[in-house]
């Protein structure tokens, strides 16, 4: 079973109708067969815009995290699961993905461009793909390539 | 309309320009395309045999003839000449007795035997070398797919050895309400900031806190 995270807003509500709408949600994923890994608050506060949702219109929001485990064709059944809740004003689910390891490479951005390896690698380039050129100290006292 | 159109200059150019300059003319070349079908003033048009002088053409005639006539006995002069040649002369081919004959195919067998045996050597010594290099490339593929197993196997026993820690955490229904109750007493913020000395702020205090807090107390 893959790992998902559910993130919901619920609509501006008291504390105990919070915990209710919560366990509502937790167990249609737990009677589905999932398994909850982890139920975060994320904080209640003002929405970033006005949402419409089951004839009401919500200015103020809970938001909530709730990663879970479950099988991949149930997804669809929870997202109409909890669009069809009243309380809920958004719901998304995502695939989890493992973070990415990023390695810092930031003192080597700052070193000056002489120093940078991708500037060096550049110059090499610059310099096996430039035209030959003619050398003054050929000792020659006349330009030979004069047209 | 398809051959040389002579378009006079424009009146109005024609005014400006002086009187010696007046009886310049621009001459535009066209040619009818291939496409064109037969003018009609052109379709009925039958065009007039050439007339030839009988006398001149008698003439060309009897050159003609002396001349392939003449061309003929050389000819037949010359392939007479070479067939002569040809008989008396044994410049291009041998005469052998069915000995020589005989001789000459043993020879030529037995080279070609040596030849073969040679070849077939080669190719013994040459598969052989394919074997062996096949061989080895299939034993390092299996020590390869063994190494790589046991990599799998270890991935696989790591991953479910993590899982197995993190089944302790993992929220059920006897404790879901537990589980509620903590997440809304302790609620968690990813959002934050660095300065410039590289110190991370974490939490959103940069937003309006207060109207948030105003609605969470209100909660």
């Amino acid at each position: 079973m893959p790992t998902y995270e559910l993130s919901v807003i619920l609509r501006q509500m008291t504390r105990p109708e919070i915990v209710s709408t919560l366990k509502r949600t937790a167990e249609t994923i737990l009677n589905n067969g999932g398994i909850i890994r982890k139920l975060e608050n994320l904080g209640t506060r003002e929405l970033p815009h006005k949402m419409s949702e089951h004839g009401m219109v919500h200015r103020h929001g809970s938001y909530f995290l709730v990663q879970f485990d479950s099988a991949t064709h149930l997804i669809e059944d929870f997202n109409e699961e909890f669009g069809r809740d009243v309380d809920i004003v958004r719901s998304s689910i995502f695939k989890t993905q493992n973070p990415e390891f990023i390695r810092c490479t930031l003192h080597e951005e700052l070193l000056p461009p002489a120093y940078r390896k991708e500037v060096i690698e550049m110059m090499k380039l610059a310099q096996r793909k430039a035209k030959p050129k003619y050398r003054q100290q050929s000792g020659l006292d006349y330009y030979p390539f004069q047209k | 309309m398809f051959q040389t159109i002579i378009k006079p200059i424009n009146i109005a150019v024609q005014t400006k320009i002086t009187n010696t300059l007046a009886c310049v003319q621009c001459v535009q070349y066209h040619r009818k395309p291939r496409w064109f079908p037969v003018a009609k003033s052109k379709m009925f048009r039958i065009p007039e045999r050439p007339k030839k002088n009988i006398d001149e053409y008698n003439e060309l005639q009897r050159l003609h003839k002396n001349y392939n006539t003449q061309v003929r006995l050389v000819r037949k002069f010359i392939m007479n000449d070479v067939r002569q040649k040809q008989e008396i002369s044994s410049a291009d081919h041998v005469i052998v007795t069915p000995e020589e004959q005989v001789a000459d195919m043993q020879r030529c067998a037995e080279l070609n035997n040596a030849w073969n045996a040679s070849i077939a050597e080669n190719r013994k010594q040459r598969l052989e070398k394919a074997r062996a290099q096949k061989h080895r490339e299939i034993l390092a593929r299996l020590e390869l797919k063994i190494r790589q197993d046991e990599i799998a196997r270890k991935a696989a026993e790591e991953a479910v050895r993590l899982e197995k820690s993190l089944a302790k955490t993992f929220i059920l229904k006897h404790n879901l309400d537990e589980a509620i109750e903590y997440a809304l007493a302790n609620p968690s913020d990813y959002n934050f900031c660095i300065n410039l000395d590289g110190e991370i702020l974490h939490g959103r205090t940069s937003t309006n806190n207060e109207k948030d807090s105003a609605v969470t107390a209100a909660n």
